[in-house]
């Protein structure tokens, strides 16, 4: 079985005028376990809408989403928030750790929604990317590059089954880019977990095998409804 | 604790510690303001019941009855006047009315040490009465009760703390309540004893000789035998029905006045008062609730992201009502805290200032039923000011607010 499995995906935004745009028309993709992808694009061209598609951030208008075998777009709002506490892992560009709990607790945070917080595998994580002395540091105290590491730590706190990262070295410096991303993918070996970057970052690109063109991906062709 | 959706809330309360403590601050005020209400108001009219000092009512010159009563009992307001010194004895030969008399105590007052009242009167007031059940004047240590026939005193523990009086020494009384440096007395009183604390307005007082007022230099001959009132104890709470017609409707020239119905009544002039207090109360604790409101609702609009990312990482809808519920009442629970703090301070105050007026002890932190339903009432208000700011969060839009996007 597929780790992720979608067809004929569509997504459009109501405009002012009541006439629709469609942003997002993938008929094919899929994942196995243990894949790691990256997606390649230019911004704004709806990768982080077919990201929040496959989290159950966002609702598609037709099309299938299969999780794990699980579809999920049929599945109430609230089993496809237990999905995406249990079972994905999402980096942003911006890293989004909460200012006002620590590095330890930004970690235990992703894991208060999913299986339960496990203390000791939180401060594994952080050992790892090599913050066991930032623990009860802020967010505002660590460096852009520390502050990302926090948000791998918190991406895979949960054993994810995929991770999801979203322009994950938009804000880091070439150095910081490259020991990010080798970092997220031992992360992911390290779980068994599948890896899918969306990137405009050809260097990103090159630390994958197995790359995807956004714009062979999604068909849209700027059409309205 | 960590992980729990009341985790995230405390932690965002202390993250936004300021207006966390100014919405709990506005709230606690509304609320140690009600308990200090309602608890000063029904404290004071239960002690002040309680403070007849044993006594049932008062017989004086014709005149207010409140203000001879506050003026025997509570040694508040001037003396409505005098009445003939053997009142008592022609009150005894009445075969009805003795029987229906248990005490008859005479006082007299006209004259203050440095503001505290010089009260004349006999012996019998220490030796025999009780000023509550089973309770009578003790005297402290190696003091003694004054002498009828000598210039002694007794002074009451409030006003033997206030000057600074104690057993030997000696003073000059001044002339009239009120005290004026230049009406100073020639006699010399020395001071035999010090009244055991009775929290009645006893404490608050000197306690000299009845003819030691009667004599006291410069009154005058024509009055020297008068006392200003005879405090009564009846032998059966009926007698009031023969005694009140006797004195208030067929005599002329006594005022017969009930300790605890004038002071009811006394009471009840002042429940405007209390409403005021109430309402201010009550509008105080609507701005508190209005506030908790705004703070959580602006603080939902900068927390948009924050509930964005808490979504994304798998929170619920209904998680995020919760934690901002646990949020509001969090505020709540603080305020109840610092309510508490407030009522005592006021309580310490207000209880300070009657003791000063009255030498009436108040306890205001004994149980209280509006000790339970004050901190409810504030935990319900801050649950209702959370249910608009919580419905804020639920409809949240993650996707919108998880910027930027690629």
């Amino acid at each position: 079985m597929a780790l992720l499995e979608i067809q004929n995906l569509e997504k459009n935004y109501p405009l002012p005028d009541s006439e629709c745009i469609k942003v997002l028309d993938v008929r094919d993709f899929k994942m196995e376990r243990g894949d790691k992808v990256v997606i390649h694009g230019e911004s704004g061209s709806g990768k982080t809408t077919f990201l929040h598609l496959i989290a159950g951030i966002l609702s598609a208008d037709s099309g299938s989403i299969k999780l794990g075998g699980k579809e999920l777009l049929n599945m109430p709002q609230s089993a496809r928030d237990r999905l995406r506490a249990t079972s994905i892992g999402y980096i942003f560009q911006t890293f989004n750790l909460l200012q006002g709990f620590t590095c330890l607790e930004n970690v235990l945070l992703g894991m208060s929604f999913g299986h339960g917080i496990d203390d000791a595998r939180a401060r594994q994580l952080l050992t790892v990317v090599g913050l066991e002395n930032r623990l009860n540091h802020y967010p505002r105290q660590l460096s852009v590059g520390q502050q990302q590491r926090v948000a791998l730590a918190r991406a895979l706190a949960n054993r994810p089954k995929l991770v999801l990262a979203d322009e994950p070295t938009g804000n880091l410096d070439p150095a910081n880019s490259r020991a990010a991303i080798e970092l997220l993918q031992e992360l992911c070996d390290a779980d068994g977990a599948g890896l899918l970057v969306v990137s405009h970052d050809m260097k990103v690109m090159d630390s994958f095998s197995s790359k995807v063109s956004w714009a062979k991906l999604n068909r849209v062709t700027g059409e309205m409804k | 604790m960590k992980g729990t959706a009341l985790w995230i809330a405390l932690k965002s309360l202390r993250q936004h510690a300021l207006s966390t403590c100014i919405a709990a601050t506005s709230i606690a005020l509304a609320g140690g303001l009600l308990m200090a209400v309602w608890i000063l108001r029904s404290e004071a009219e239960n002690t002040f019941a309680r403070s007849t000092g044993g006594f049932d009512a008062v017989l004086g010159a014709r005149g207010s009855q409140l203000q001879l009563v506050l003026n025997s009992i509570f040694h508040l307001e001037a003396s409505p006047g005098t009445i003939p010194g053997d009142t008592a004895l022609l009150l005894r030969r009445n075969p009805m009315v003795g029987r229906a008399i248990g005490r008859a105590i005479p006082i007299a007052v006209g004259d203050n040490y440095k503001g505290y009242r010089l009260v004349g009167t006999v012996k019998e007031m220490f030796e025999e009465h009780e000023y509550a059940d089973g309770r009578k004047f003790k005297v402290l240590g190696r003091g003694a009760l004054f002498d009828d026939d000598q210039k002694q005193a007794l002074a009451g523990s409030f006003a033997a703390e206030k000057l600074g009086l104690k057993v030997g020494d000696t003073f000059q009384p001044y002339h009239g309540l009120t005290y004026v440096e230049e009406s100073q007395h020639e006699d010399l009183y020395t001071v035999t004893g010090i009244l055991e604390q009775s929290g009645t307005p006893a404490d608050k007082v000197i306690w000299i000789p009845l003819k030691g007022i009667q004599n006291m230099d410069g009154h005058r001959e024509e009055t020297r035998g008068d006392i200003s009132a005879l405090l009564i104890k009846l032998k059966s709470k009926t007698a009031v029905a023969m005694l009140d017609p006797m004195f208030n409707r067929q005599g002329k020239d006594y005022t017969f006045a009930q300790i605890i119905p004038v002071m009811s009544r006394f009471f009840q002039k002042f429940g405007w008062f209390e409403k005021v207090l109430e309402l201010v109360a009550y509008m105080v604790a609507l701005s508190a609730a209005g506030s908790i409101l705004a703070i959580l609702y602006n603080s939902m609009h900068e927390k948009r992201r924050e509930i964005a990312i808490l979504r994304s990482l798998g929170a619920r809808r209904g998680t995020l009502v919760m934690i901002v519920l646990f949020q509001s009442m969090g505020i709540a629970v603080a305020g109840i805290g610092l309510a508490f703090v407030f009522f005592s301070g006021v309580a310490l105050v207000a209880a300070g200032l009657v003791r000063n007026e009255t030498g009436v002890v108040l306890d205001l932190f004994t149980y209280h039923e509006v000790f339970i339903w004050v901190p409810i009432g504030m935990l319900l208000l801050g649950f209702f000011s959370g249910l608009i700011p919580a419905a804020k969060a639920y409809q949240t839009e993650v996707s919108r607010n998880l910027a930027p996007t690629t």
